[in-house]
C-alpha cells in the first residue's frame, strides 16, 4: 500500500511537466515558482463560492426530502447560524482535503493553475492534507504571510511544510 | 537536151557551200586544237572534197557526153535519167521514214535500258543543286494554284476517323508530361471567366441539385458537437491562461513591492525540493 501510494506520487509529480505558454514568459524549463498573495487568494475565493454552493446544494436537497416525504407539512427550514457556520466549515475541510490528498488541486487551484505539494513536491498525504484543510478553515488570515515570506509560504505551509506551486498548464488539447 | 545539161550545170553543188581550204591541208598547223580532233576533221573534209571532186568529174563527164550523142540516143538517156531520179526520191522518202522509224525504237530501248541501268535519284543527288533550284522556286506562286478546297473535299475525314483507334492513341501520351509543359497560371491569367459566367444558366443547374439531400450529408460529415466542444474549450483556455497570466504578474508585482517596502529585493523564490 505505501509502494503504491509512492509510485502514485512520483507519478504525480513528474508527468505535470507541461510547457507554459510563451505569453507568459516561462518555459518548461523554469524552476518551480510559489504562488503568490493575489493567486492563492482568488483560489481561496473560488474555493469558497464551491463550498457555498456546495452548501446550498445540501440546503435544498434536505428541503426536496423533506417535502418528497411530507409534502402537507412543508415549510422552509430554519437552519441555525451555529449549524450553518459548522456545516460551511465541515464541508469545506471534508471538499480542500478530499482534493488536496487526490491530486494537490482544488476546483479553484486548478482553475487558477496552482497545487498544493509537499516540501518535496510530491502529493500531501491524507492527514497532512487534513490537518491543512483544518488549519486554513479555522484561521484563513495565515493566508497574508505569504505576502511577508521570502519563500511565498503561509502560516499552514510553515506548519505542515507544503507549499503551493505554478502548475504547468495543460495542453490545449487536453 | 540543153535543158538537162543546164539541170546539171545549176545543181546545187555542197561543196561550194564551204569555204575553200587548202589543198595541201596546212590549216592543221594554224590550229593549236588536239591532233586527234584534227586528224578527224580532216579525214572527213577531205573525204567530202574527194567525193566533191569525183561528183564534178562525172557530171563535167556526163554533159560532155551528152552533148556528143545524138538525140535519138540523148532521149532515152534522159527518160532513163528521169527514172532513175523518180526512184531515188521515192527511194530517199521510204528510206527517210523507215530511218525515223527505227531512230524512235532504237531511241525508245536506248533509253529504257539507260533508264534501268542507271540511278536517277543518286545522279541527281550527286550532280543537281537541288537548294539552288528550290531558291529559284516560286512557292507562293505554286500555292496559289493550288485548290486546297478540291482536295480537301476529295478526303474521306470521317472515313479516316473512323479508322483511327483514338483509346491506343490516347493511352501512347504522357499526358502529364504535356501538362507539366503547359503553364497553367499563364492560361488561366488569360481567361475571362465574366462572360462564362454571363452565359451559364445557374437557376437550371441549381433547380437540378437537391440541395436538401446536399446538406444533409453536408450536415452528417460535420462533427457539429466536436466543432461546438473545441471552439468552446478554446475560448474557455484563453480566458483561464489569460486569468492565470494576470494572477502570476500580480504576484510578482505584490512580492517586489513588498520587496522594495522591506529593502528585500524582488521575492520570488523558485521553491527548494
Amino acid at each position: 500500500m505505501r509502494a503504491r501510494r509512492r509510485r502514485r506520487e512520483s507519478f504525480v509529480v513528474n508527468h505535470p511537466a507541461v510547457p507554459l505558454p510563451a505569453e507568459d514568459g516561462e518555459s518548461a524549463d523554469d524552476p518551480i515558482r510559489p504562488a503568490g498573495i493575489v493567486t492563492r487568494a482568488l483560489v481561496a475565493a473560488v474555493d469558497t463560492f464551491v463550498v457555498f454552493l456546495l452548501v446550498a446544494l445540501m440546503y435544498f436537497g434536505l428541503v426536496f426530502v423533506r417535502l418528497l416525504f411530507d409534502p402537507r407539512a412543508f415549510s422552509w427550514p430554519s437552519i441555525g447560524t451555529f449549524f450553518s457556520v459548522t456545516a460551511c466549515l465541515g464541508v469545506a475541510v471534508i471538499y480542500l482535503t478530499f482534493w488536496w490528498a487526490m491530486s494537490g488541486r482544488t476546483i479553484g487551484s486548478a482553475l487558477l493553475g496552482v497545487r498544493l505539494t509537499s516540501h518535496r513536491l510530491t502529493v500531501v498525504r491524507w492527514a497532512a492534507a487534513f490537518a491543512r484543510a483544518l488549519l486554513c478553515v479555522i484561521f484563513p488570515f495565515g493566508l497574508i504571510w505569504v505576502v511577508f515570506d521570502s519563500r511565498r509560504r503561509s502560516l499552514q505551509d510553515i506548519l505542515l511544510r507544503t507549499a503551493v506551486v505554478y502548475d504547468r498548464q495543460p495542453s490545449q488539447d487536453e | 537536151m540543153s535543158k538537162v545539161l543546164l539541170m546539171f550545170q545549176q545543181a546545187p553543188d555542197p561543196d561550194t557551200a564551204h569555204p575553200p581550204m587548202d589543198q595541201t591541208g596546212s590549216a592543221a598547223s594554224s590550229t593549236p586544237e588536239s591532233s586527234g580532233h584534227w586528224l578527224v576533221r580532216n579525214a572527213a573534209e577531205l573525204t567530202r572534197r574527194s567525193v566533191g571532186l569525183a561528183g564534178q568529174s562525172v557530171q563535167a563527164f556526163g554533159s560532155s557526153v551528152v552533148h556528143a550523142l545524138p538525140d535519138f540516143v540523148a532521149k532515152p538517156v534522159m527518160a532513163a535519167v528521169d527514172v532513175v531520179q523518180t526512184g531515188g526520191r521515192a527511194v530517199e522518202t521510204a528510206c527517210k521514214t523507215s530511218a525515223d522509224a527505227a531512230m524512235r525504237v532504237t531511241i525508245r530501248l536506248v533509253v529504257e535500258i539507260a533508264l534501268s541501268e542507271l540511278d536517277l535519284n543518286e545522279i541527281v543527288r550527286n550532280h543537281v543543286d537541288l537548294n539552288a533550284l528550290a531558291a529559284q522556286l516560286d512557292i507562293d506562286e505554286v500555292a496559289s494554284r493550288i485548290d486546297i478546297g478540291a482536295i480537301v473535299d476529295r478526303v474521306d475525314i470521317m472515313g479516316i476517323v473512323g479508322d483511327l483507334d483514338l483509346d491506343r492513341i490516347v493511352d501512347s501520351v504522357d499526358l502529364n508530361r504535356q501538362i507539366n509543359r503547359v503553364d497553367l497560371n499563364a492560361v488561366a491569367e488569360r481567361i475571362n471567366p465574366d462572360p462564362l459566367v454571363a452565359r451559364a444558366n445557374l437557376e437550371a443547374v441549381i433547380a437540378r441539385i437537391d440541395l436538401i439531400a446536399l446538406a444533409d450529408s453536408i450536415i452528417d460529415g460535420i462533427d457539429l458537437p466536436k466543432i461546438i466542444r473545441q471552439s468552446t474549450s478554446s475560448i474557455s483556455s484563453e480566458a483561464v491562461r489569460g486569468v492565470r497570466s494576470q494572477s502570476m504578474n500580480a504576484d510578482d508585482a505584490v512580492a517586489g513591492f513588498m520587496g522594495r517596502l522591506f529593502g528585500k529585493g524582488d521575492a520570488s523564490p523558485a521553491t527548494s525540493t
